[in-house]
């Protein structure tokens, strides 16, 4: 039994009266990719922003790696390994590829004020290395060629493998993708899969936030369906889809959409 | 003739000290202040108070450099979580409330009389004839030592960091910067670097008063920024350059033209006005700008 990388117990956030997510307990164990599905309005965000920080639970618990992140700003829950990507690939985009890239490495002694003046020889061997291993890890993602553009002039797709290798500059033990194959052309999908299962190997664990079924088949382990704010089930990807009420939950979302 | 030039330089000098301080909070972190100018006189008046009552210029200018720094952080810390735009009304806000307070505070600071006849550096060693030649050249190499320590700051892994802030804050978050603690540092620099100029800026006056530290005097490193290149520090040499070329220009105008000296100044005004108008159309991203680093927004 490996150990459990991530633990929600019973959070729930509402927003001036409206509850967004109630009472949503999950737990995730190292190594593992999770899924996390549901119709639009669900409180998959909701639920996933409260796990970056970005959002503070109402009440409830968040463990990772068994420490209590509640209330930690999102830089510090970054640092201690839980990285996230956006749904909409935010790349820093006045800033070059290889500047997006090394950015991310943590505790990079330059990005203290005083090492930069009192240990620049130290700061600029550091940078060689970050450097290579950035260099390293957009050849893998086939970005080596845009390394010295602008993130700007990237496509939609090619952001979102950038944010991809971006985050894995940072040493994740664990990645939170929001969307990660959305408005993403059938070819680059197909890499961004490969990606993942190379990095889950090397032992990353994978929570994701995905609409598209037949990514959610090939990769996650686990998959928990959230609905009305509340963790309906949870299961392998067979389970939850042949399940009635995931089926119910998504064409009744539809339902009150007309 | 030789005067003139002189004088031409060291405005210019201080105006691009002063700017590279609005450069690194505006032009690298993205920070939106308006009341640059309240900082400059803090170092201008720490530095003269000090000096007159007999502690050492080189330590009363250290001082006033410290003591900005030291309210960049007071008005930062509580400001700097908030959005951008509450950081440009406070820091309009302070820059005026510290104008005010020389103002009204006439036990210490003489009030809107001002306070002249203060030592400076060498004063006796090099004479009242070459005092601006020698006051230029230290205006020379503090602008060039300046721009090589932003220059150095700014390709490291700090600045990185700082301009990451600058394109989306909730980026570097989200990659473990403390983007607060960046934004401070910013921000405390931007305000030592104002404080310098000021300090430079009353030994070259020989006499100051609140009125020296008019709003108008940040919106002229805006001018510089913008003219030069936000994000540029080679921008920043440029656009104090021109900024300056441009003030003393209008001044030779004034024979030609049968116009009152306020009209003239105003005229001033309206064609920097004018000017920023055609740039902004034209080159928005300012003469050493990075056009890409305008056109690529989100």
């Amino acid at each position: 039994m490996r150990d459990e990388i991530l633990k929600v117990g019973g959070v729930s956030k509402s927003f001036g009266g409206m509850t967004a997510v109630a009472d949503c307990s999950l737990a995730m164990v190292e190594g593992e990719i999770s899924g996390l599905i549901g119709p639009n309005g669900a409180g998959k965000s909701t639920l996933f922003e409260m796990i970056t920080g970005d959002l503070i639970p109402d009440s409830g618990s968040i463990h990772f790696l068994g420490k209590s992140i509640v209330g930690l700003p999102s830089f510090r829950i970054a640092r201690m390994g839980l990285v996230r990507t956006f749904q909409i690939p935010r790349a820093l985009n006045k800033m070059t590829v290889l500047e997006n890239m090394m950015l991310a490495t943590q505790n990079q002694e330059g990005e203290k004020i005083w090492n930069v003046f009192l240990r620049p020889r130290a700061v600029r061997r550091e940078e060689e290395r970050t450097r290579d291993r950035a260099l390293a890890l957009l050849e893998f993602f086939s970005l080596g060629t845009m390394a010295d553009e602008y993130a700007g002039a990237l496509s939609g797709g090619q952001k979102k493998l950038l944010a991809m290798a971006r985050t894995l500059m940072a040493d994740p033990k664990m990645l939170l993708l929001d969307e990660p194959f959305a408005g993403v052309n059938p070819t680059l999908s197909k890499r961004l899969l490969g990606h993942i299962k190379e990095l889950r190997e090397g032992g990353v664990t994978f929570l994701i936030i995905e609409h598209g079924i037949p990514y959610v088949k090939e990769l996650c382990d686990t998959v928990f369906v959230m609905n009305k704010g509340e963790i309906m089930t949870s299961g392998t990807p067979e389970e939850v889809t042949s399940d009635e009420r995931v089926l119910e939950a998504y064409l009744g979302g539809m339902d009150d959409a007309h | 003739m030789i005067d003139y030039l002189v004088t031409i330089v060291l405005m210019a000098g201080i105006y691009a000290i002063f700017s590279f301080g609005l450069q690194l909070e505006w032009g690298y972190t993205g920070l939106l202040n308006f009341g640059h100018v309240g900082f400059m006189a803090i170092g201008a008046y720490t530095t003269v108070l000090l000096g007159t009552s007999g502690v050492p210029l080189f330590l009363s200018v250290l001082a006033g450099i410290a003591l900005a720094g030291i309210m960049g952080a007071l008005l930062g810390v509580p400001t700097l979580r908030l959005r951008e735009d509450y950081l440009a009304i406070t820091t309009i806000g302070f820059s005026e409330i510290v104008r005010f307070i020389l103002h009204n505070e006439e036990w210490l600071t003489n009030g809107s009389i001002g306070m002249g006849g203060f030592p400076r550096p060498f004063d006796a060693l090099i004479g009242a004839r070459d005092y601006e030649l020698f006051l230029m050249a230290m205006v020379l190499i503090v602008v060039f030592s300046l721009y090589l320590i932003q220059e150095h700051l700014i390709g490291s892994p700090w600045g990185r960091a700082l301009k990451s802030i600058r394109d989306d804050e909730g980026v570097s978050a989200s990659l473990g910067k403390n983007v607060f603690s960046y934004k401070v540092q910013s921000l405390v620099l931007g305000s030592m670097m104002a404080a310098a100029a000021g300090s430079i800026l009353a030994f070259y006056m020989q006499f100051i008063n609140p009125t020296t530290f008019m709003p108008i005097e940040t919106f002229y490193a805006w001018i510089i920024i913008m003219v030069g290149g936000s994000g540029s520090n080679r921008g920043v040499l440029l656009g104090a350059i021109l900024f300056q070329l441009f003030f003393s220009g209008t001044r030779f105008v004034q024979g030609y033209l049968p116009l009152e000296p306020t009209q003239v100044g105003a005229l001033r005004v309206m064609v920097i006005g004018l000017a920023l108008i055609v740039l902004m159309i034209h080159r928005p991203q300012g003469i050493l700008g990075k056009k890409e680093e305008l056109s690529l927004e989100r």
